[in-house]
């Protein structure tokens, strides 16, 4: 199943991704390539396996209801590209019409 | 933090295990976590962890008494979430834009879906404040809506009277109050309505309330840009909710406020209203039934039947207006009474219970007025003397004798000439004046009952002066 | 003999001996990376001299007043660029964090400070560990110390050819799908990928979580051996932790392997398996067979599956996990956005070299609507099968032997533009990853052109001490050369 140009163009709407016309074309071609490869588990007899999502089975890791070691404002803010009094600035998250 | 990790809280298990049970959900053995993914600025990791294929039960219903029926609303499921952040407009510092405050990251929290059951806005009200006299009890939330302590999103559509397949939904989100609950309801529906009547068509979306305006405002615009990508969370282990974990919970839950306003009905004998009233805060029904005992107590054999109920009104009003009045929570009138307990050994609650039942037995015992009552009770409050040495103290005690009364009564029709020929003239209602006027010359302390009977008398004889 | 020549066995032995201090040994290896990092560009970050010279200095005190100093205590070690530090620089190679500076240590960092080791320095890598040849880096490209025309593969390149040069005796790397092995393979040193769990991935800038493991990068495998003692177990920070007790991994017990069953899996010998590659391994095989092994041909016979599962689940992995990289709290942010949203694309397109849009990319593609299933639902079952695979195997052998990669080190640019044969060349490393087994790539000798071999030996989960026992027999009895290659 080839992906088209259009599908490429959703999954980067998807992944917060901006691509130029060149690139997009590019990669509609590449991302066929490796879809190609993945394709070739369509040949593996998967019927009644269950995924295996994670290796370990160990359960019920817990931690305590204390509040942990904080880290100071300052510290977790110092990151920050734009950053007014404790808080992350942005753009206006509610466009203002 | 780019190498944070999550783990999961055992607390939230527990509380959310509870919300189950008292929806009478089914809890599910193994419960696991899944990645939600999508950008938004109040959502540090691009994902929210939550339960999707694996929530902690399904399959509940709560029973809410609404306009005299009972109404059974169903709960798809009840799972464990982390808490976004919150943006703010930036009104100051200069450029405006949004603050984002990733405070609340993280934090746990209990989510719990009801299926499309609720009809209207007065249901759907009264299906909330009875799930939320529910957290309270439980303990799972504070109930404290300006603190983000409970909120809610809401689904609605609206569909032509006589349709039988519901209408596209919208989510409206960010509601911190019953006020906007019922605000965004109404505007949704409104405008739900009138796209349908100008032909249009309803947009599934998902829409943010602004307080401010009281309008919702679409939080995603473009198509297909609310595809999850919902896939088990790596970071986190499944856990198992077994029968030892249930059957902790359930001996640690409260009575839920259904169970306590029927048995309060029928062991108290109280109006259901006043039932309703009392359940809705665990420390309320706490401090009511601990009053009713302790006097019960006081006033052995001799009690009336009615003392319950009297308690009750005591509790609903003169304690409520108590607390109005000095802009007090009733945990702290119940901290301020533990620390007048002479003896130091009652907690709050019950420091308080024995000397309301002190006031209130005073008064069923006939020994205060009801004015003199109420002065008792706030001056008990703030001291630590023994009640009945207050009455004393106060010279609150009844004036019961009707010598010194009938005498008062002459000064006072004496002292009002006209009045008494405008009573004889036919204007009975100064009979009320007349006892008013005796009354306050006792400074409240005259039994009202005994203050008509003996005025009246003196009228009737009239002009004796 | 230079100090920075040395390997750990030989500093261990060094150090406590009095022989040397570790600030000799400090200055030596600081020294060495001034000559050769131009060359081979294995560092973003070194520490300044002064500051390291200090910590070595503490080192040296705290042996001289006695006690019972760890055997890292004065060693110097390089991290690689995706393990948090704190107050140090930690880029993942990557624009996107160029100028992060985290605010907290990994636990794995924590315990090496505690283990007093000395940190010099972070490592070159392909950015966020995506990649096989170091080239994907955004400050330019590591070069193999034995052929500065060829990548030291990936993505930890940077640790792998540090060691190789003698810049530093010990480093850590990560390991998702062989970023630790394969590049000690081509870089001819000592590379660890622990059990999943066995290392805390606290404080490790995620790639895909449930792959992700803390390895080891040394010039012998005692070295391996210490570091990884160091830094496992438990951290009720990582939920994924094992709670298994971390044994002494490493016993002296010489080059006897009697009563070990090592399996020869069948489908790593195959096609595309290159000649020279192919001798040497049969040969070093050779060798455990002759220090008493029981030697078994054995099948894994989803292995040529392994690649294809390992990226779809990585890179949808990935695609949550490099969602957070939008410009607003840490990270660039673009100058040119309008609004929130343009900020966010435009931060990420700005910010991400192209191999990493391109698994973003296909891993978003994998988990969307409609393809869930058919991508990534079935190579999570397909994972299954071949961790079904290696379990079999463990009932009959105690260790897998087999090669590290197909091919030694490749040229510079000579893959780069062509994924697929790229992501194939990972075919005999990801499969570890998938089952969650610990491996382990030691050096089996030079190729006819003079570039490094690597063994890789697979064990069953948690059973490191095996996998040890196996490597340091080989190790010693091959005999191998462990002088540095010439810069």
């Amino acid at each position: 199943m080839a992906v088209e140009r259009g599908d490429v163009e959703h999954v980067a709407m998807l992944a917060m991704l901006a691509f130029t016309e060149e690139e997009l074309v590019a990669f509609t071609t590449e991302m066929n390539g490796i879809l190609a490869l993945f394709e070739e588990l369509e040949g593996v007899d998967t019927d009644g396996v269950e995924p295996a999502f994670r290796v370990l089975r160990r359960r019920n890791v817990f931690r305590g209801d204390e509040p942990g070691e904080m880290l100071p404002p300052d510290e977790a803010l110092a990151n920050a590209p734009d950053r007014h009094e404790d808080a992350f600035r942005v753009p206006a998250v509610l466009p203002n019409d | 933090m780019p190498g944070a990790l999550p783990v999961l809280n055992e607390a939230v298990v527990d509380s959310a295990t509870a919300v189950a049970l008292a929806l009478n959900a089914s809890v599910s053995k193994r419960a696991g976590f899944a990645r939600k993914n999508y950008f938004y600025p109040d959502l540090p990791k691009g994902y929210q962890i939550t339960q999707h294929a694996e929530p902690l039960a399904r399959d509940g219903y709560l029973d809410v008494e609404f306009e005299g029926h009972v109404k059974r609303v169903g709960i798809r499921q009840v799972h464990i979430e982390e808490d976004a952040g919150k943006s703010v407009h930036a009104e100051h510092g200069g450029e405006g834009g949004s603050l984002i405050d990733v405070n609340r990251c993280g934090v746990p929290l209990v989510e719990i879906v009801t299926r499309p059951d609720l009809r209207d806005i007065d249901e759907a009200d009264a299906f909330l404040n009875e799930l939320r006299r529910i957290l309270v009890s439980l303990g799972v939330a504070t109930g404290e809506m300006h603190e983000g302590s409970l909120r809610f999103d809401t689904n609605i559509s609206v569909r032509p009277q006589g349709a039988t397949e519901m209408g596209t939904q919208t989510e409206i989100k960010n509601l911190n109050s019953f006020r906007a609950v019922r605000k965004a309801l109404a505007y949704e529906a409104d405008r739900q309505s009138r796209v349908l009547r100008d032909g249009g068509k309803v947009v599934h979306e998902t829409l943010l309330w602004d307080e401010s305006s009281e309008r919702a405002v679409p939080m995603r615009s473009k198509e297909g840009a609310s595809d999850y990508r919902y896939f088990p969370e790596p970071d986190l282990v499944d856990f198992e909710i077994d029968g030892r974990r249930i059957e902790r919970v359930r001996e640690s839950m409260p009575e839920l406020p259904g169970a306590s306003r029927r048995r309060l009905v029928e062991v108290y004998a109280i109006p259901e209203y006043d039932a309703f009233v009392l359940t809705a805060e665990p420390a309320t029904l706490r401090l009511y039934e601990s009053t009713v005992g302790a006097l019960l107590e006081r006033l052995g054999p001799d009690a009336p039947a009615t003392a319950a109920k009297t308690v009750s009104n005591w509790v609903m009003v003169i304690l409520r207006g108590h607390l109005n009045e000095r802009r007090i929570t009733l945990a702290e009138l119940s901290a301020r009474a533990a620390s007048h307990d002479p003896t130091g050994g009652k907690d709050g609650a019950s420091a308080l219970a024995s000397r309301l039942a002190d006031v209130i037995a005073l008064r069923l015992r006939g020994e205060v007025s009801e004015p003199a009552a109420r002065r008792l009770f706030d001056a008990a409050m703030e001291c630590a003397e023994p009640v009945d040495g207050l009455v004393e103290k106060l010279d609150l005690r009844v004036v019961s004798d009707e010598d010194a009364l009938r005498s008062l009564v002459r000064d006072v029709l004496a002292g009002h000439p006209e009045e008494v020929a405008r009573y004889h003239a036919g204007t009975t209602k100064l009979v009320r004046f007349f006892v008013g006027q005796v009354l306050g010359r006792t400074g409240g302390k005259a039994d009202p009952e005994l203050a008509t009977r003996v005025l009246l008398e003196e009228l009737r004889s009239g002009g004796t002066t | 003999m230079k100090l920075y020549e040395l390997t750990f066995s030989q500093i261990r032995a060094g150090l406590s001996a009095g022989e040397f201090s570790s600030r000799e040994l400090t200055e030596s290896v600081l020294d060495r990376i001034e000559r050769v990092e131009p060359a081979l560009s294995a560092f973003v970050t070194v520490r300044g001299r002064g500051e390291i010279l200090a910590e070595a200095e503490r080192a040296d005190a705290s042996r001289a007043s006695g006690g019972n100093p760890g055997a890292l205590c004065g060693v110097p070690v390089a991290v690689k660029d995706n393990i948090s530090t704190r107050g140090l620089a930690t880029t993942c190679g990557s624009r996107m964090l160029e100028s992060y500076v985290p605010p907290y240590d990994a636990t794995a960092v924590a315990r090496l400070r505690g283990a007093g080791a000395v940190i010099v320095g972070k490592t070159n890598m392909d950015e966020f560990a995506m990649g096989s040849s170091n080239e994907n880096s955004a400050f330019g490209a590591t070069r193999n110390p034995w052929d500065t025309g060829r990548v030291p593969g990936g993505s930890s390149g940077g640790s792998a050819a540090a060691v190789a040069a003698g810049e530093v005796p010990l480093a850590l790397g990560s390991d998702t799908g062989g970023s630790v092995r394969q590049p000690a393979g081509f870089c001819g040193v000592v590379g660890v990928k622990p059990t999943y769990g066995r290392v805390s991935r606290y404080g490790l800038v995620a790639f895909a979580s449930s792959l992700d493991q803390i390895g080891t990068v040394s010039r012998d495998v005692a070295g391996a051996a210490a570091l990884l003692e160091a830094i496992a177990g438990e951290d009720p920070r990582d939920s994924t932790t094992a709670a298994e007790p971390v044994p002494s991994l490493l016993a002296d017990t010489g080059t006897d392997l009697t009563g070990v069953a090592v399996g020869v899996p069948d489908e790593y010998f195959a096609d595309g398996l290159d000649g020279s590659v192919a001798e040497k391994v049969s040969d070093a095989v050779e060798t455990i067979r002759s220090l008493g092994a029981k030697v078994l041909t054995i099948s894994i016979p989803h292995l040529r599956f392994g690649v294809a599962a390992y990226y779809l689940v990585a890179d949808a992995e990935a695609s949550a996990n490099l969602a957070r990289y939008d410009g607003v709290r840490y990270g660039h942010r673009s100058d040119h956005a309008e609004d929130l949203e343009s900020l966010y694309r435009m931060s990420r397109s700005e910010g991400f070299g192209a191999e990493v849009k391109r698994r973003i990319m296909l891993g978003t593609y994998a988990l969307s609507a409609g393809y869930y299933d058919q991508y990534y639902l079935k190579a999570q079952r397909v994972r299954t099968l071949l961790a079904r695979d290696f379990e079999r195997a463990f009932e009959s052998v105690d260790a897998v032997v087999a090669p590290t990669s197909p091919t030694t080190a490749f040229a510079l640019g000579e893959r780069v533009h062509d994924p697929v044969s790229m992501y194939l060349s990972d075919v005999y490393t990801v499969p570890v990853n998938l089952a969650g087994i610990p491996a382990l790539s030691v050096p089996c000798g030079l190729s006819a052109s003079g570039l490094p071999v690597g063994l890789q030996i697979m064990v069953d989960k948690f059973r490191e001490p095996v996998m040890f026992r196996v490597a340091q027999a080989y190790e010693r009895a091959a005999g191998v050369d462990s002088s540095l290659p010439e810069l």
